[in-house]
This record gives structure tokens, sequence and C-alpha cells, in this order.
């Protein structure tokens, strides 16, 4: 008799929630990332961070995860990259533009871009090192003898990292071979339309590559006004032949099977 | 005869607690317990305990599982999104007729009463939806309604304010759908370039109208925007939640404007900027440049098309020039700012000053002394955002600057130009929204901002007051708080038929806007002395042996 009551009470009340529409939510995943708050000695020698730079470069395969955040009066939007690449010339891309999703495959000479569904023949990128363009930064900073500031060490994905941060001027870092020499795009016009930026290196304590980067400055639009752009760029999984090794979209196989190219 | 005035005062009654009960959650139960945490939950419980004592036995379970029934449909009711007002309606029919059969089942309340009272709830949200009624605490709704969007590319309605005759109004979005043969017509008309049949049919169901919300006797109508006031228009207004990476691509066609978005880089573009993550803050600098230099062509083109020639509100900056200036508004003066914030009086009471923002700076130009008087320079750590609100502090004061950087801070500048930041938020999440002139006795600093006791970053409409502190820096005392969500693009208005400044909101994610009026109806104090009042008469009243429970 109770136990009855009991379920009759319980199946009411699902009746109920069910016709109002109650269910649980879905709980979203944050990506493990530190971030340095401060600044532990104004003046860093830079041979740590040098090394890192070429130990990273000369890395034959990693992951990397990337967020670009614009801040445009109330509202945030964003530029997501999630990569695998495998040198000199693989590599396994997702790229989220806002509420575009793109996919990206190349290996060797073959390259294939993917937009919604459906894989289409693509141009291979020439150049898959993504650390490489670090070195304008660095270079840059200390033939103009920057100072290199270290700020407190960090934990980022699975090791503690020393930070260093150095602030540069906007458009001395070579830029992607399409927007060079394109209207807005010259180093004259960056730098005097953009605020400085400061950069943040991390570097591996114990694997001793360059972990991750983040960037802070404001660009400035003409008739927008300031936006305030945060980047970071997660590298891991480096020289990890299991974990980044690039492999085939399975959709790009199944698509090529049927003879669509 | 008698017997049926009785009846009605008891649908009366049954309907009157519908809705206050809902009001009661909406003001009362729900804020406690998103503003005061756990303390929230245990004086919530300690309230409903209170209640329910008032409730003799005979009727108790008839009225615990009726307040049951009428929140629940209230909140089922409010949750419900269709597009279509047919479905709408017959899914919240079917709720409600399960909800009522469930609550005469379990609580054997009165059939016909109760069925009024569910009927009641709902009907009452077609006019104001219950999530809305906190408002009600502390502004009069002048309106509540809707513009379509599609939220994955515009989470809110755009709001470009252009003043016309008698106030002003606001330029905005709303998703147009071709018929058949609309869309049969436009296809095959594409001829003019390989793509043009794929971006004329892969952009036709995501297309936007341009339309004007103008007050018609203190309210909104959506309208077809006259050119002249298109002409007034910063377009760069409009594409604020995609820019830069989608383009607006605007287009005339019957004397209207219509809007597309296409991605702004191919995908090989995007794949290649993705790859240079050392050059992400220069590549989007580059991007953004391109983006709203292409934009503003297109438009102006658009209003070519049209007969007119952009006229644009107010003073704004265009190529480094700041134009607006001088009688006849011809006049431009050499700035090295991208855009303006607006006008107030910031270091004198009696001039007209012109903020502007631009390379991490604030800049007051003085129109009169025809200079800048005053400069505030950002750090890359520190910058200074186009997210910005002007205001005084106290009434008939100077204006201050209220910027919206992470966290949010509060700069006043003294007449010799020297720069002072007097508030800086506690939370990250903390956001000003504007600031009210026309309410006595001082102005009224809208925001929102978190729980201070909870530790979530969800943030509530809210207003405060600034109270000079003894050093160099102030605080905020909260003056009112409508516990309401989702608040954005809060817009300052006058309407024309519309005496006093009313506020134009946007509702994050659905396209829903409300355009509100402050009030000092004491409707909060007021509704907690019925809920005492109904508790202690609870306490008084003895319900027949029979139990018929007629005065609950």
């Amino acid at each position: 008799m109770r136990c009855s009551r009991l379920s009759f009470a319980g199946l009411v009340l699902c009746a109920g929630l069910l016709a109002t529409g109650c269910t649980p939510g879905v709980q979203s995943v944050s990506i493990a990332s530190g971030t340095a708050t401060q600044v532990v000695s104004n003046q860093a020698p830079w041979s740590p961070l040098l090394n890192a730079l070429d130990k990273s470069e000369a890395a034959s395969m990693y992951k990397m995860q990337t967020a670009v955040n614009i801040q445009n009066g109330n509202l945030h939007t964003s530029f997501t990259v999630y990569g695998t690449i495998q040198q000199p010339d693989m590599a396994s891309i997702q790229v989220h533009e806002n509420n575009f999703n793109i996919a990206f495959y190349q290996q060797g000479e073959v390259a294939y871009q993917q937009d919604g569904t459906i894989w289409s023949p693509a141009q291979p990128v020439s150049n898959l090192n993504a650390y490489q363009t670090y070195r304008d930064v660095v270079e840059y900073a200390m033939a103009h003898h920057l100072r290199l500031v270290k700020m407190n060490r960090t934990y980022v994905v699975d090791e503690y990292c020393d930070v260093y941060r150095v602030v540069v001027p906007n458009g001395i870092v070579s830029l992607p071979l399409f927007l060079g020499g394109t209207a807005g795009a010259n180093e004259a016009e960056l730098s005097r339309h953009a605020s400085e930026v400061a950069y943040v290196f991390y570097v591996g304590e114990t694997s001793g590559y360059l972990r991750q980067v983040q960037t802070q400055s404001v660009a400035v639009v003409d008739s927008v006004g300031s936006l305030i752009m945060q980047t970071s760029t997660i590298f891991q999984d480096i020289d990890n032949a299991q974990l980044a090794k690039v492999q085939i979209p399975v959709s790009l196989v199944q698509q090529l099977e049927q003879g669509v190219q | 005869m008698a017997k049926s005035w009785k009846t009605v005062g008891l649908w009366i009654w049954y309907v009157f607690w519908a809705l206050f009960a809902n009001a009661a959650y909406v003001w009362i139960l729900r804020p406690l317990v998103d503003d005061l945490a756990l303390y929230g939950v245990l004086a919530a419980i300690a309230i409903i305990l209170l209640w329910m004592t008032s409730l003799k036995r005979p009727i108790r379970r008839r009225w615990l599982i009726y307040t049951l029934f009428v929140l629940m449909a209230a909140e089922g009711y409010s949750t419900l999104a269709f597009a279509s007002k047919l479905k709408q309606a017959l899914v919240a029919m079917g709720m409600l007729l399960l909800l009522w059969l469930l609550a005469i089942l379990v609580g054997r309340v009165r059939p016909v009463a109760s069925l009024l009272g569910g009927a009641s709830v709902v009907i009452a949200q077609v006019f104001l939806p219950l999530n809305d009624w906190a408002f009600l605490t502390h502004f009069r709704v002048l309106q509540d309604a809707q513009v379509n969007l599609r939220v994955q590319n515009s989470p809110e309605a755009p709001f470009a304010v252009i003043p016309v005759s008698g106030g002003q109004a606001i330029i905005t979005i709303d998703s147009h759908v071709p018929t058949k043969q609309e869309l049969e017509q436009r296809a095959m008309a594409a001829t003019d370039s390989p793509n043009a049949l794929y971006n004329v049919l892969q952009t036709a169901h995501g297309e936007y109208e341009v339309v004007e919300l103008k007050s018609v006797g203190g309210h909104l109508e959506k309208v077809v925007p006259a050119p002249q006031d298109l002409a007034r228009v910063n377009p760069l207004d409009l594409v604020r939640a995609f820019f830069p990476y989608e383009l607006a691509n605007w287009y005339v066609e019957n004397g209207r404007i219509y809007e597309y978005l296409t991605p702004f880089l191919t995908d090989q573009q995007a794949v290649e900027a993705a790859l240079d993550p050392a050059a992400y803050p220069a590549s989007f600098q580059a991007i953004a440049n391109q983006a709203s230099a292409k934009e503003i062509a297109n438009w102006d083109d658009c209003l070519a098309e049209l007969g007119v020639r952009p006229n644009r509100a107010g003073f704004y900056v265009s190529n480094d020039q700041l134009v607006g200036l001088g009688a006849g508004r011809g006049s431009t003066v050499s700035m090295q700012a991208e855009s303006v914030v607006g006008v107030g009086h910031f270091t004198s009471a009696s001039d007209l000053q012109i903020l502007l923002v631009g390379d991490n700076s604030l800049h007051v130009y003085d129109i009169r002394e025809r200079k800048i008087v005053a400069t505030y320079q950002g750090s890359p750590e520190n910058p200074v955002p186009n997210d910005i609100r002007i205001g005084p502090l106290v009434s008939g004061g100077r204006d201050a600057i209220f910027v919206n950087a992470s966290p949010a801070y509060i700069l006043t500048v003294s007449p010799d130009g020297t720069w002072k930041r007097v508030y800086t938020a506690p939370s990250q999440s903390f956001r000003f929204e504007a600031v009210l002139t026309g309410v006595k006795p001082y102005p009224e600093i809208v925001t929102n901002d978190p729980s201070y006791l909870r530790n979530s970053p969800v943030r509530y409409f809210s207003a405060y007051r600034f109270e000079p502190g003894h050093g160099a820096t102030g605080q905020l005392v909260r003056v009112w708080r409508v516990f309401r969500t989702n608040v954005v693009n809060v817009t300052p208005l006058h309407l024309a038929g519309v005496s006093g400044e009313v506020l134009a909101l946007d509702i994050y994610g659905t396209g829903e806007y409300l355009v509100i009026s402050p009030t000092n109806a004491p409707v909060l104090p007021a509704a907690c002395a019925v809920l005492a009042a109904i508790i202690v008469a609870g306490w008084l009243y003895r319900p027949r042996q029979r139990g018929e429970g007629d005065a609950r």
C-alpha cells in the first residue's frame, strides 16, 4: 500500500516535470591551462626562451589548440583551432570561425578542405611550422633591447612552466601569405592603428618546449573603435609519436572511396 | 443567486492566487536563492514553511497542489519556444491539461477554478513572459516584442540609435525568408559570376532585412526605414555579433536593404591564418581593417542606390578625421582615434566635450577650445576597450567614464586633465550598462553584475549610486536589483510621445527586446506585505468541518 503510494507520487512528479520540460542540463568542459599573473623578476635572460624556441621549432609533431577572442562592445567573438601537425607536410586541422566550421587535411602535395559535410580539393599549405614566427617576436625584442619579464611559474596541461613576458609593437611578425601587402595589413598601418602586443611565453620546465603562448592587445578599427584581443595557443603531445600522429579523417576516406572528388 | 456570486468570488480568488504565487516566486523566492546562495535557500524554505502552517489541515493538500500546479504551468509555458504560434498554443494546451488532470487526481483541487487559474498564468505570459515579470518591481514595461534572429550568428538584436523628429529610433535587423517566387526570380537572375547561383541559394534562408523600430504614440513599431534614416546609421553597429569573421553583405531590393552573411576568409585563408599563431594579433587587426572598409563601402553603395548620401548622426571618426564639427557640421579635425564614445562634460561643467577612443587610449576633445584637453593611455595588460558608458556620478556633476574592461572601472578627469580611477569592480564579470540621469535624487548607475556571495558568474540587472570615499576611490551602493539575467544592449532612449528617458534592451539569445521606463511604485514591499497578510489571515481563518477553504 505504502509502496504503491510512493510510486504513484513518483509517477506524478515525473509526469509533471516532463510536462513542464524540466531536464538536467549538460556541463561544458573547459581547457586546462594556467595563466601567470604576477611578475617575479623585471629582467630575465633571453637564453632559456631562445633554447625553448630552438627545441620547439625542431619538433617533428605536436597538437595545437588555439583561441582568438575579440571583445566588441558587450559581445565576444572567437576563432578557435584544433590541429595535429607532423613536419614537414602533414596536418589535420579544424577551424571554428564564429559559427562556421572548416576542416583541413594535408599529406604532402595532397590537400582537402571540408565545408559542412563535403570535402573538396585544396591547395597544400607550404609552411606547417606553427612555432616559426615566434622567432620574429624574440629577435625583434632582442635587437631592440626590449625588456623580458619573468612571471610566476604556472602549470600548463601536464607540467610546470617558466613564464616570460615581452611587449612589442604590432605588425613586426610576418603575416600569412594571403595578407601580405593587402590594404590595412602593412607594418606601418598595423603599428599605428593597434596597441603594442604583450606576448607571454610558457616554457616547460621538464620538457623544455614552448607549451603555451598568450597575447593581449588592442586592435583599433575605423568606425568600430578599440577591440580587446586575447589569444592563447597551447601545444601538447610534442614529439609523441602515438598521440600526435596525423591520421586521414574517416569521412574523407569514405567520400573518396565512393568516387566523389 | 447568492451561490453564483460566491462561485465567481472563488474563481477570482483562484485566479488572483495563481498570478500572485508566481509573482511572489519571481520577486521574492527566486531572488533570495539567486543572491544569497545557501542562506537564500534556507530563507525560501522558511517562508514556504511559514505559509504552509497558515494552511489549515482540511485545505492544506488542495492548496499546496493547486499552488504547485500554477507554478509549474507558468514555468513550463515560459520555457516553450516554438517558431510557430499554433504549435506553441497546442503544446501549451496539452501541458496545461496534463498538469490539470494530475492536480485533480492528486490534490482533488476544484476543477473549474483551477483550470481558470492555470489558464490565467498562461494568458498573462502572452502579454509578458514570466521571466520578464522581474522588471515589474522597478519598471513599467512599455513593450515586450521580438525580432526574428538566427541566434548562432546574431544572438541579440543590434541597436543602431538614430535621431528622428521628436526623439530617437532604432535600426536593427529582422530575419527575412523569401517567398518561393522571390527565390525563383533571384536564382534565375544570378548570372554575373561563376559563384552567383551558389551565393544566392546558399544564403537564401539566412537573410535579414534592415528594419526600423520607430515610436508610434510611444510604442515601437517595426517599419521599413526611410532612406534618410538609413543614411544616419553607422553600419558597423549592425555587425558586432560576427565582426570580423563574417561579412555582412547588403543589397537593395524594392527600396529595402537586405543582408546576408558570408565568411570573410576563404577556407584556405582561414587555415593559413590558423597556422600562424604568432601573427594572430596582426592578422586579425588586418582582417578587421579590411572587413570594416568593405562593409562601409557596401553600405554606402546601398545608400547611393536609395538616392541618399551617408549622413551619420552626431560626431564620428572616419579615416582619422573627427567629423561633424562646426555650424553646418561640415568641419573636420585630424584625430588619432577611431571612434566617438559620446558627448559630455568631462573636465568642465560648461563646455561640450567629445570622448574618443582609439589606439588603446581615451581622448577628451573640447569643442569650444578646439583641442584635446585630456588623454588617458591604457597598457597592453590593462587595455581600454570600445565598451564605455558616460554619465555623472552625482546630480548635475561632471561626467565620469565607465569602462567595461575586466574588471570594469570608473574614471574621472579633473579640470587640469589628470585622470583618477575612482572605482574598480570587485568581480571580473561586472558590467556597466547605462547611467540613468532622469531619476531622483541621484543618478542610477545601471549594471549587470553577479551575486557577491555565490560563486557563479551569472549577472543580474541592477542599479547603484556612487558614494565618494575618504581617499581617492569611492563605493557603489545598490539601489535596486531586478533578478533578470541575459539583459544586454541596455540603451537609454528618448521616444516621441513618451515623457522622460526610457531604456531599450535585448534579452540575449532570443531576439526579444523590451522598452521599460523606471517607476517608483513600491511593488516589492507591497507584494511582501500582501504575502504576510495572506499568511496571517490563514492563521486566523477557521475552516468549517467540511473544509471548503473559500478564503484561501
